[in-house]
C-alpha cells in the first residue's frame, strides 16, 4: 500500500547546505516505517523542516 | 536577475547537460498542464547538448515534440541520477511492454489499444507485449490544502506482478495505464486554469513504485472511463495548455514516443555498462532549472551536495512555498521568466560568468 504522510524532522544547527540532502534523507529513514517513495520539503524555519512524502509499505 | 552564493568554477570540458524539471501536481503555471513546458524545454535544448527532463514536463497526451537531445527519465529515476545512485545510458530504441489496469469499460480498452497501434503505425514505436493487470490498482488522487495532489495505491503487488510479466517478455521500458479515481469537480477546474492537475500526483508515484522496484525506464499515462473521456472532449473551449487534453485523450501516445528512446537506468556502482551509447552521472549536470517556489526536491538538495548550480524561473509559479531563501540555497541564479533562462545558459555554456552581463560591475580588491 502506497499512503501520504506529513512528517517534520529537525536537522543540526547550522548545517550545511551541501550536507542537506544526506541529513535529510537520513532522519527521513528513522522516522518513516517503510520506504519512501518521493519526498519534497514543503516548508521549513530555521532548522525544523515539514516532508510530504509518499510511503510505501509492503504487506509482509 | 539575482545570483547569490557560491558561484561554480569552470565548465565541464565535454557536453552541456542541463537537466529541466517541474514538479507534478503543483499547478506549476508553465508545466502544469499536459505538455506545456515542451516549448521551454526545447528553447533550453536548442543550447545545451543534453536536456535531462522527466515525463511531467514533456506529455502532451498524443503528442510528444520534445528536440531529440531530450533524455526522458522518470522521476524516481531522476532523483536516484541525483543522488548519484544510478546513471543514464542513451540506446537507439527500447521495446515497451504496456502494462493496463484491470476492471475497466471497454471503451478505455478500445481508446488504449488504438493509441498503442497509431504509435506503432506512425512513430515505429516498438511494443513487447501488452499486459494487464489481475484486478484493479486501486489509485486514487487526495488533495492537500495547498491544493496540490499526491496519490494513494491499495493493489501496487497486481501491478508490479504484471510488469515482472512484461520484462521477462523482454520489456525494455514499461508503459503504465492505470485508473486513477478523481472528484470530477477537480478535473473541471483544472480545464478551466483554476486547479492543479488532479491525476499528477497519483501517477508519480505509480511510476514510482515501478521504477524503484525494477530500474527500468517507464512513464504513466491514466487510463479514462468511458464518463472521463466523454467530459474530457465535451468540455468547450479550454484554457490552452489544457487543450491537448480536450483534443482526444489519447495518454498513452505521448508516453510510448518518449519511452521508445528513453534511458537505460545503470546502478552506479556497476563500472561499465554493457554496450549501448554515452553515459552521464550527476557530477555531468551543468545546470538545473526549474520554478523557483519548487526548492525543496531532491535534485535541488544533490545540487548542492554537487555544486551544480540552480536556475530559478520566478514566473514559473506554483502552489509551493520553498524558495531557496528558506533553505539558504547557495550557486542559485533568479531568473524572472525562460527568456532570462535562456541568457544565462548562453553564458555558462561559453564559460562566460552570467553576473558579468549586469550591472553593478563588482570591483575587484588586490589582497
Amino acid at each position: 500500500m502506497i499512503t501520504h504522510a506529513r512528517i517534520s524532522i529537525r536537522l543540526p544547527k547550522n548545517t550545511l547546505p551541501s550536507r542537506m540532502l544526506d541529513e535529510v534523507s537520513a532522519r527521513i529513514k528513522k522516522k518513516v516505517k517503510g520506504d519512501v517513495v518521493r519526498f519534497a520539503i514543503i516548508d521549513a524555519k530555521k532548522n525544523l523542516i515539514v516532508i510530504d512524502a509518499s510511503v510505501w509499505k509492503r504487506k509482509r | 536577475m539575482q545570483a547569490y552564493g557560491k558561484e561554480k568554477g569552470e565548465l565541464m570540458a565535454n557536453k552541456f547537460i542541463v537537466a529541466h524539471i517541474v514538479p507534478t501536481g503543483v499547478k506549476a503555471s508553465i508545466g502544469g498542464y499536459v505538455g506545456d513546458a515542451t516549448p521551454a524545454t526545447n528553447m533550453i535544448a536548442s543550447i545545451a547538448d543534453k536536456v535531462i527532463s522527466h515525463p511531467n514536463v514533456i506529455n502532451g497526451v498524443a503528442l510528444n515534440v520534445a528536440l531529440s537531445n531530450v533524455m526522458y527519465v522518470e522521476g524516481y529515476s531522476l532523483d536516484a541520477f541525483f543522488k548519484g545512485e544510478v546513471r543514464l545510458q542513451e540506446v537507439e530504441s527500447n521495446k515497451i511492454g504496456v502494462i493496463i489496469d484491470s476492471g475497466m469499460d471497454e471503451e478505455s480498452y478500445e481508446l488504449a489499444m488504438n493509441t498503442i497501434n497509431a504509435m506503432r503505425a506512425v512513430a515505429g514505436v516498438k511494443i513487447a507485449g501488452i499486459f494487464r493487470t489481475d484486478k484493479n490498482v486501486d489509485a486514487r488522487a487526495i488533495k492537500l490544502r495547498n491544493g496540490s495532489f499526491i496519490g494513494e495505491i491499495s493493489n501496487e503487488n497486481v501491478l508490479l506482478k504484471a510488469c515482472k510479466k512484461a520484462i521477462k517478455n523482454d520489456a525494455d521500458a514499461l508503459a503504465l495505464s492505470m485508473s486513477i479515481k478523481i472528484d470530477m469537480k477537480d478535473l473541471k477546474r483544472y480545464f478551466m486554469g483554476k486547479g492543479a492537475n488532479p491525476y499528477g500526483g497519483t501517477e508519480a508515484i505509480i511510476s514510482h513504485i515501478v521504477s524503484k522496484r525494477f530500474s527500468v525506464p517507464c512513464a504513466h499515462a491514466p487510463l479514462l472511463s468511458k464518463f472521463e473521456i466523454y467530459e474530457e472532449t465535451h468540455s468547450g473551449i479550454v484554457d490552452p495548455r489544457a487543450a491537448a487534453e480536450a483534443i482526444g485523450p489519447a495518454y498513452l501516445g505521448c508516453v510510448l514516443q518518449g519511452l521508445s528512446k528513453a534511458p537505460r537506468i545503470i546502478r552506479a556502482k556497476k563500472s561499465t555498462a554493457q554496450g549501448g551509447g554515452d553515459v552521464y552521472g550527476v557530477k555531468d549536470v551543468d545546470a538545473i532549472v526549474l520554478p523557483y517556489s519548487c526548492m525543496g526536491n531532491v535534485p535541488v538538495l544533490a545540487a548542492q551536495k554537487y555544486s551544480i548550480p540552480i536556475i530559478a524561473v520566478k514566473e514559473n509559479k506554483t502552489v509551493m512555498k520553498m524558495s531557496p531563501s528558506k533553505l539558504n540555497l547557495k550557486n542559485v541564479y533568479v531568473a524572472e521568466n525562460y527568456w532570462e533562462v535562456g541568457g544565462i545558459l548562453a553564458c555558462m555554456k561559453e564559460g562566460i560568468d552570467p553576473l558579468k552581463l549586469r550591472r553593478p560591475l563588482r570591483r575587484l580588491n588586490v589582497k
